[in-house]
């Protein structure tokens, strides 16, 4: 039985829609300020109000869920990468290799994360690439340590010998026959990490420490601060859009895990 | 002529040991020569612990043995060979889960055979063709799809395709109905005679033996204790050991006289026969481990006792202590 | 006397009535052991889960027919009354030993438990040593761990823990499939001497033929969810009658005597696509006639069609 789409699905692809088509979207531009300042939700074309500069907050919003998105995803991307090539060689090889990749990852693991990506990017100075790839190399031996354990466990499969029997050079066993395995928890980790990489980078952003040149979800809110009181709606949308889009990829996560177990019907 | 000489092979494995001093050591093969001649087909007989499925691993190359030497065809074998191939006990693990069997078969016909695609293609079919599965109905089909007797048929379609000179079945119908085991004996039998195959069958199950071997090897503790003509071995077996087995197997005749079951095995093992402990008639002698010796011509056993004639004297040899 | 177990005319189906298990009855008299014989898909073990209430999943039921132990109908009796006849009056040992032993627990506080859920409480070392004492097992075996003893004697342990409250019925499905032929010859003993010294009745369901040939003095054959053959175990070694028997038989692969592996073609067919008339008929070489349409009724211990030409060989002519 196929259940209907699931909901955390749809929304991440109605997210990432919204995303790519944001200059289409957006009753306007976001970073042009106007007299109207502090206008409250619902005001005549500004749906969702206005900050203390005058910018539209949809506006803000729709082009903020941009980098949001790009620093979710492509940071997940690049420790999704590293993340397999550590843990695959360390358990396929075992010995001294994984000895080696294990330690190296439980170093970046006592890491704290935030601390640190708080740390590299006040002394390289902002910028989306380098908030990108701070996360990423943070975030990889979580996946690592996953991939690691599931390849050492079909290591010795029979249909892996069987492989090696038929002639497959190992590069290609694990390419082909092992990796397909475990396409289901790495997978699960890496939505996982999504909706990680999108809140680190909020908080970053929180501490203005996100670029300066483009609006993004963890700025609005470092902005918001001052007015907490006066313009709750500079508060409340932006903390809403982190707090859905970070469920979103939660839920995707676990759904993704519920469909891909094998065990599953 | 000898097609695989395996001599004075070793394997141990590390087993997790206290948390200081020095890790201890499983002997799960000891110094096991054998000989496989081309066309011939060997059983290997053991009990779990018995370092039957090891030895497998080191003679089709999958697993380095620690010390000993194995040489196929001439030459030392160093690793995974095209020519030797093997089956799977178990046919479901053997078989990738995600990919359709027709694949299965295809990959040693790629790599091993270097085959064009559509070349493998027609071949894998016909290989699906000769061991009873219509590729039509069951080349795309995943494993999950086929039953234990129909993924068994696929795995001896995949260890074919390498069109191997030596095959390695690991209990490959263990875990098969009687009716079907019967089905996949047969088949093994007539792809042997075609291929002019050599064959090593490893089972627990002495009746599995005596249908499609010539030779057997009875294996206990990772040494071999008793080597020779199949039938001979079942009928006048010369290690106890092999009596012990031979008595313990359940035969379909209720009317058998029904024997006094062995000893079951000890968790101490004491130094000299690795049978000792459990052996009914061992004497001092017994202390210092027996080597393998030719008793009569072409049957060898690991023991003092063995002697000539019929039997050992006085061990359990079967029918002869009856209840 | 009147028979410890009886089961009457059982079906045990699946939730859409898809049935597993159809008009089995069997009877078990006192210090017999009765085997129930067949591949997998029989419905053999789904037999003996039928009998204890317990089934693998929880839409499949009895949908007919009746189990009685002692001459009480289980079905009549409260879930309650019903457990307490489970160990009480009816033993159970399986397959695979490690799934039943808490591996925290020692083998002794194992058996104790056995028998403290039947309000056993007094003299339990006492008690204790002499089960282990039945099933040759040294009084050191109480102070052990699971996984401190072997498959075997893990085996026996069961078995104590299942005699701890002197049942009249043994049920015992496959229970030395998991284990080395010469640590099987132990336990087959033991059950046979359970059998002859304390009139205990063992229901022994195994796929097995040389396991019933040493234990058994009755045997029930089952295919496809029937019994198509019951007798007494020499006759049915001796002069089988059903096709599916007689194949069977020749199928085992005997270490005494050279052979070639008689092979039966075609397989057990699922429960959701049960041929019609005789379930065998696909694979029998006498089908003819009323085999393809109608089901063989059970009649002088054997459902065929073509009983009497049966007796002669079914499998001769190939």
């Amino acid at each position: 039985m196929r259940r209907a789409p699931p909901l955390p699905l749809v929304g991440v692809l109605l997210l990432i829609a919204l995303a790519l088509g944001a200059s289409w979207v957006s009753p306007g531009d976001p970073l042009a300020g106007s007299a109207d300042a502090l206008l409250p939700p619902g005001s005549a074309g500004h749906l969702l109000g206005t900050d203390d500069l005058g910018r539209d907050m949809l506006a803000m919003l729709i082009h903020g869920s941009r980098v949001s998105l790009a620093v979710g995803l492509a940071s997940s991307g690049v420790s999704l990468l590293l993340g397999v090539l550590a843990g695959a060689t360390a358990g396929w090889l075992g010995g001294w290799a994984d000895a080696v990749v294990m330690r190296i990852s439980e170093f970046f693991q006592t890491l704290p994360r935030f601390v640190l990506a708080l740390i590299v990017i006040a002394i390289a100075g902002p910028g989306i690439g380098k908030v990108i790839l701070v996360i990423a190399v943070l975030g990889w031996p979580q996946t690592a340590r996953v991939v690691r354990a599931e390849i050492s466990a079909l290591r010795g499969a029979a249909f892996v010998d069987a492989a090696r029997l038929g002639g497959m050079p190992a590069p290609l066993i694990v390419l082909r026959e092992v990796l397909p395995q475990i396409a289901a928890p790495v997978l699960v980790l890496a939505a996982l990490d999504v909706a990680t990489a999108i809140l680190l980078e909020a908080g970053l952003g929180f501490f203005g420490l996100g670029d300066p040149n483009l609006a993004s979800w963890g700025a609005m809110l470092n902005e918001a601060q001052q007015y907490l009181r006066s313009a709750w709606w500079m508060s409340v949308f932006p903390g809403l859009a982190i707090g859905i889009t970070v469920l979103l990829f939660n839920a995707l996560g676990d759904r993704a895990a519920a469909a891909l177990d094998p065990r599953g019907a | 002529m000898t097609l695989l000489q395996a001599t004075d092979l070793t394997r141990s494995f590390r087993l997790p040991g206290p948390l200081f001093g020095r890790p201890r050591l499983l002997h799960a093969v000891a110094g096991v020569s054998l000989s496989i001649a081309a066309g011939e087909a060997l059983g290997l007989v053991g009990e779990s612990g018995s370092g039957k499925t090891t030895l497998g691993r080191l003679l089709v190359g999958l697993l380095p043995p620690s010390s000993g030497s194995i040489t196929f065809n001439g030459a030392p074998l160093t690793g995974p060979h095209r020519l030797i191939q093997m089956v799977f006990q178990d046919s479901a693990a053997a078989l990738n889960p995600r990919r359709p069997v027709g694949q299965s078969v295809m990959l040693p016909l790629r790599w091993n055979r270097r085959l064009a695609a559509a070349a493998a293609d027609t071949e894998a079919r016909a290989l699906f063709a000769r061991v009873g599965l219509a590729p039509e109905n069951f080349f795309a089909r995943l494993p999950n799809a086929l039953s234990g007797g129909q993924r068994q048929r696929v795995g001896i379609a995949r260890a074919l395709a390498s069109s191997p000179s030596l095959l390695i079945a690991d209990e490959p119908v263990s875990a098969l109905d009687v009716s079907v085991r019967a089905q996949i004996l047969r088949l093994f039998a007539e792809l042997a005679a075609e291929h002019a195959l050599a064959s090593l069958f490893i089972t627990h199950d002495l009746g599995v033996v005596r249908a499609v071997t010539q030779r057997v090897a009875v294996l206990y503790r990772g040494r071999v204790v008793e080597l020779g003509p199949t039938a001979q071995v079942m009928d006048t077996p010369r290690h106890p050991y092999t009596q012990a087995l031979r008595a313990a197997t359940p035969i379909p005749d209720p009317e058998r006289p029904r024997l006094a079951p062995p000893r079951p095995p000890e968790a101490q093992d004491l130094p000299g026969c690795p049978f000792r402990a459990r052996c009914p008639v061992a004497v001092e002698r017994c202390a210092i481990a027996p080597a393998l010796r030719e008793i009569v011509p072409g049957h060898w056993a690991a023991c003092h006792l063995a002697q000539p004639s019929d039997g050992a004297e006085g061990a359990i040899s079967p029918g002869s202590r009856p209840r | 006397m009147t028979a410890l177990l009886e089961i009457d005319c059982l079906t045990v189906a699946l939730g859409d009535g898809t049935a597993l298990v159809e008009d089995v009855s069997l009877a078990l008299a006192p210090g017999e052991t009765l085997g129930l014989v067949g591949e997998s898909g029989s419905g053999k073990s789904m037999t003996a889960h039928a009998i204890l209430g317990l089934f693998p999943a929880p839409h499949i039921h009895i949908a007919a027919g009746q189990v009685r132990v002692d001459g009480v109908d289980l079905a009549s009796l409260a879930p309650e009354a019903r457990r307490a006849i489970r160990g009480r009056r009816v033993g159970m040992i399986f397959q695979d030993p490690s799934s039943y032993l808490d591996p925290l627990l020692t083998a002794g506080r194992h058996i104790a438990e056995a028998m403290r859920v039947h309000g056993v409480s007094d003299r339990m070392p006492e008690r204790v040593a002499n089960l282990l004492e039945r099933v040759d097992l040294p009084a050191s075996a109480a102070a052990r761990f699971p996984h401190e003893l072997s498959g075997g004697q893990r085996q026996r342990v069961l078995i104590a823990a299942a005699l701890a409250m002197e049942p009249s019925v043994l049920v015992a499905d496959e229970p030395t499939t998991a284990l080395d032929v010469t640590v099987q010859a132990g336990i087959l003993d033991l059950l046979r001497r359970a059998a002859a010294e304390r009139g205990l009745g063992v229901l022994l369901i195994t796929h097995d033929l040389g396991v019933v040939a040493e234990t058994c003095d009755r045997v029930a054959v089952m295919y496809a969810g029937r019994i198509v053959e019951q007798s007494d175990a020499r006759s049915l070694f001796r002069a089988p009658r059903h096709p599916y028997t007689q194949g069977l038989l020749a199928s085992v692969l005997d270490p005494s005597r050279d052979t070639v592996p008689f092979a039966m073609e075609g397989s057990v067919p699922p429960a959701h696509a049960m041929p019609k008339g005789c379930r065998f008929h696909p694979r029998c070489p006498l089908a003819a006639g009323p085999c393809f349409t109608v089901l063989p009724p059970f009649i002088d211990g054997v459902a065929c069609w073509h009983a009497d030409e049966a007796a002669l060989g079914a499998w001769r002519r190939r």
